[in-house]
């Protein structure tokens, strides 16, 4: 008897202990420090600086640009956007354009680009979604690299309810039957193999859970699926492979990646995964799992007892947003769109409420609720499949309601239009992005195509050193955009002759260095082949290093190899001088004794 | 002892040949200790740590149908599959796996792609293409794995500290690890 009251007591205080931690994780406050140590880290004011910047475009700096700006942080996403639009621009010069085969690079990017403040079908005149979603095909099938080509199309493409035009490639329903058809018989998802993994499982949720509530039925192969019963499989797959301590594994090991998908699968489901047992283990939910992989500072671990890790530090900030968007009743991580209205947030939360009582409320009233709020809003009423099976369990047919799919009826069918609906991106990415920072600029909005040249952005332009270096290509570049596109002003055309001066001496910089380092890896291997016939070769590079500022020579590779290259034509250098110094030695002894011996015998001859 | 005398410069002179001569067979590089250090940090002597590394890309002779037509040539494949025969490389105190790659790739002129993670400073490499044989090149899950001791680790190259005598393969997968021995299902199952 003593031995039960004090089970339960401990019961009890353990789930008193765990609601309490569940109810103390704020997940705004613990990004905003992640994103603090990341800055105090780097020694940067903005994350997006510098470095990360220099990155633009690839998965090392997209993440946090994507990241920062769904958690509304104040960043330098002009100079982002900028660097990106570059990186995108010159990419596109090459015939592969941003990948050969992987269609990824563009969600990636474009999402990118959304996030800040960036028109990705037109970004510098290049509609990455044409090119990286519905047209794809007409290069490369998204499939090419696996299932994910799929996927994170599908999830771009939804980014900001972006229209398909007639004729592309590839449909919505196209691309959601490709992911559905790869389903594997345990109910998720994987890359390869037919053993699921939770981060492609996660990926795919992610992506069809906008169509969790599509009464749409697909025809694949050999079977019929609905988007609905996929989800709730592997849902129930990502339920049972969970770890003992709330976590993931992928590959085999535990993840802080694979941790952080699953949360960001569930938040985008509308499933709490700090309450819903189905993804509780031992009182450990994945957010406690994901909290043990946390070094220290905001860094995370790939897996356990391991140092931190960039990937992992990344998607355990997108988790840590998503669950944010999350609990403040905002759009999933990956759906930029402006903020719905409060009515028809209202609506949703009214719905939301009378189907979770659903025995109180006669169901053609609760259906027609749910077909007044808009078609592409419906996703946001988490709990509508409970209605559907109510009604066809009275109504004992399927139900009648437009597909999600379904495209408005709009005379939008060029591919550089964004939906109606979606309106035009930048406008409220603008605010999105300023909004938490300070509450004077709410009702500021501002264009890709209304900046205005700033005090600070003078300060900036004038700041510029005499002698440019790399370091200042993002500030330059970042100038430059915003002087094409701002408001004139005078002298407005002597900055912008100036500023793209600048940067052609730059990239002209970055060429030379560039040319230094391939001519490095040319001629300075093997290290046993380098004879005095390399001493011109080597002292060159030794010059032109010299040439560049002290910035500039941390980006040539392998010093180390040069020193030693030089260092070795010296010695050989040396070492040939001092045989001739020897050979002349030599000579002249040997002259000096032949010399004395043919006296020597003359003398005698003499005598 | 006048004669003796008389030859005394002769002596000399002979002398200052033979000796001049001798340094010149010997060899005239001459090195201060510094750079002697600097030119021969990568020799290898019988007490020198090192390490074995090759690279291996017989999947994609196995797989030579996925193989965009540009590479199907002797020149990125070659048709013994091996790109880099085992090779001795001279073992740096701290020396990662990558570390090791950059050297002995750029020793041997093979061309070597890859994203080093210097963004936040987290030291995790990852190598997308060696002699232009990238990642999905050959198949979605293509791509350039790594072992150690015939081991598969699960961390980046850039994280594997080696230690002397460690024996490091690339290999060329055409199908996530699994056609170079890495079974993470095994594995997945077990824990």
């Amino acid at each position: 008897m003593k031995r039960k009251i004090s089970l339960i007591l401990i019961i009890t205080v353990i789930f008193s202990l765990s609601s309490l931690r569940a109810y103390a994780f704020d997940a705004s406050w613990e990004a905003d420090r992640l994103i603090a140590d990341r800055k105090t880290k780097l020694g940067y004011t903005d994350l997006l600086s510098e470095s990360i910047l220099d990155k633009a475009g690839t998965t090392e700096s997209d993440w946090y640009a994507i990241a920062l700006s769904r958690h509304g942080a104040k960043d330098d996403y002009d100079a982002y956007r900028a660097m990106l639009k570059e990186y995108v621009t010159q990419c596109y010069q090459t015939p592969q354009k941003l990948h050969a085969v992987k269609a990824t690079e563009w969600h990636r990017i474009s999402l990118a680009a959304l996030a800040c403040g960036g028109d990705p079908t037109d970004f510098g005149g290049i509609n990455l979604i044409a090119d990286g979603t519905y047209n794809r095909g007409l290069t490369v099938s998204l499939g090419q690299q696996g299932i994910n080509g799929w996927i994170w199309a599908l999830i771009t493409l939804d980014s900001m309810n972006f229209q398909i035009p007639e004729g592309a490639f590839n449909t919505r329903d196209d691309i959601i039957a490709q992911i559905l058809a790869r389903q594997l018989p345990d109910g998720g998802f994987a890359l390869t193999g037919s053993v699921s993994d939770p981060d492609m499982t996660s990926m795919a949720l992610i992506a069809l859970a906008p169509y969790y509530n599509s009464e749409n039925i697909y025809t694949l192969e050999n079977e019929q699926k609905s988007v609905h019963l996929v989800i709730d499989e592997a849902l129930l797959n990502l339920s049972a492979i969970q770890g003992e301590d709330g976590s993931y594994s992928s590959w085999g090991v535990y993840t802080a990646e694979s941790t952080a998908q699953v949360i960001q699968a569930l938040c985008s489901l509308g499933i709490d995964p700090l309450t819903d047992t189905r993804f509780i283990k031992n009182g450990s939910t994945t957010i406690d799992a994901l909290e043990a992989f946390k070094i220290s500072d905001g860094a995370y671990a790939h897996s356990k007892g391991s140092s931190e890790n960039s990937m992992a530090t990344q998607q355990a900030l997108c988790a840590l947003v998503a669950l944010d968007l999350f609990q403040h009743n905002e759009r999933a991580f990956y759906d930029f769109r402006p903020e719905m209205s409060e009515e028809t947030k209202t609506a949703i939360s009214d719905l939301t409420a009378k189907i979770s009582s659903i025995s109180s409320y006669q169901l053609d009233e609760l259906m027609q609720e749910y077909e007044n709020i808009p078609q592409s809003e419906r996703r946001y009423v988490y709990n509508y499949r409970a209605l559907s099976d109510a009604v066809k369990l009275s109504r004992g047919e399927q139900i009648e309601v437009p597909s999600l799919t379904a495209q408005p009826k709009a005379s939008v069918h060029t591919p550089n239009t964004i939906s109606p609906e979606a309106e035009f991106p930048t406008t409220e990415i603008k605010y999105k992005v300023s909004k938490k920072t300070d509450e004077a600029d709410e009702n500021i909005q501002i264009t890709e195509a209304e900046y205005i040249f700033s005090e600070d952005d003078m300060n900036t332009f004038r700041n510029l050193p005499e002698k440019l270096t790399t370091k200042e290509y993002p500030t330059v570049v970042s100038l430059c955009d915003k002087i094409e596109t701002c408001a004139d002003f005078e002298g407005k055309e002597d900055i912008s002759e100036k500023l793209h001066n600048d940067k052609k001496i730059i990239q002209s910089i970055q060429k030379e260095i560039d040319d230094i380092n391939e001519l490095v890896s040319k001629s300075l291997y093997p290290f046993d082949s380098i004879s005095l016939k390399d001493r011109d070769t080597v002292l060159e590079i030794v010059e032109r290093i010299n040439d560049l500022s002290e910035y500039d020579r941390t980006k040539i590779n392998y010093p180390e190899d040069i020193e030693k290259a030089l260092t070795q034509v010296n010695s050989l250098y040396r070492a040939q001088n001092i045989t001739i110094a020897l050979i002349i030695l030599t000579a002249a002894a040997a002259i000096a004794l032949i010399m004395r011996i043919i006296k020597r015998r003359k003398a005698k001859a003499q005598e | 002892m006048k004669k003796l005398r008389k030859f005394r410069k002769d002596f000399l002179l002979a002398a200052i040949i033979i000796a001049a001569v001798l340094f010149i067979v010997q060899g005239t590089k001459f090195q201060s200790s510094e750079e002697y250090y600097r030119t021969h940090i990568d020799d290898i002597t019988a007490e020198t740590p090192t390490v074995t590394v090759s690279i291996i890309c017989t999947n994609i002779l196995k797989n030579y149908d996925s193989l965009p037509k540009e590479l199907r040539s002797e020149k990125y494949v070659p048709k013994s599959g091996v790109i880099l025969a085992p090779t001795k490389v001279r073992l740096r105190e701290g020396d990662s796996v990558f570390d090791i790659l950059c050297r002995v790739t750029r020793e041997k002129q093979i061309q070597l792609d890859y994203n080093d993670a210097s963004v936040g400073s987290y030291n995790s490499a990852y190598i997308k293409g060696i002699n232009f044989l990238y990642e999905y090149t050959c198949g979605p899950l293509s791509g350039w794995t790594y072992t150690v001791n015939d081991l598969h680790p699960d961390y980046g190259c850039s994280q594997y500290i080696l230690a002397d005598g460690d024996d490091v393969k690339w290999q060329y997968t055409c199908d996530l690890g699994r056609d170079v021995g890495f079974t993470f299902e095994e594995q997945g199952e077990k824990n």
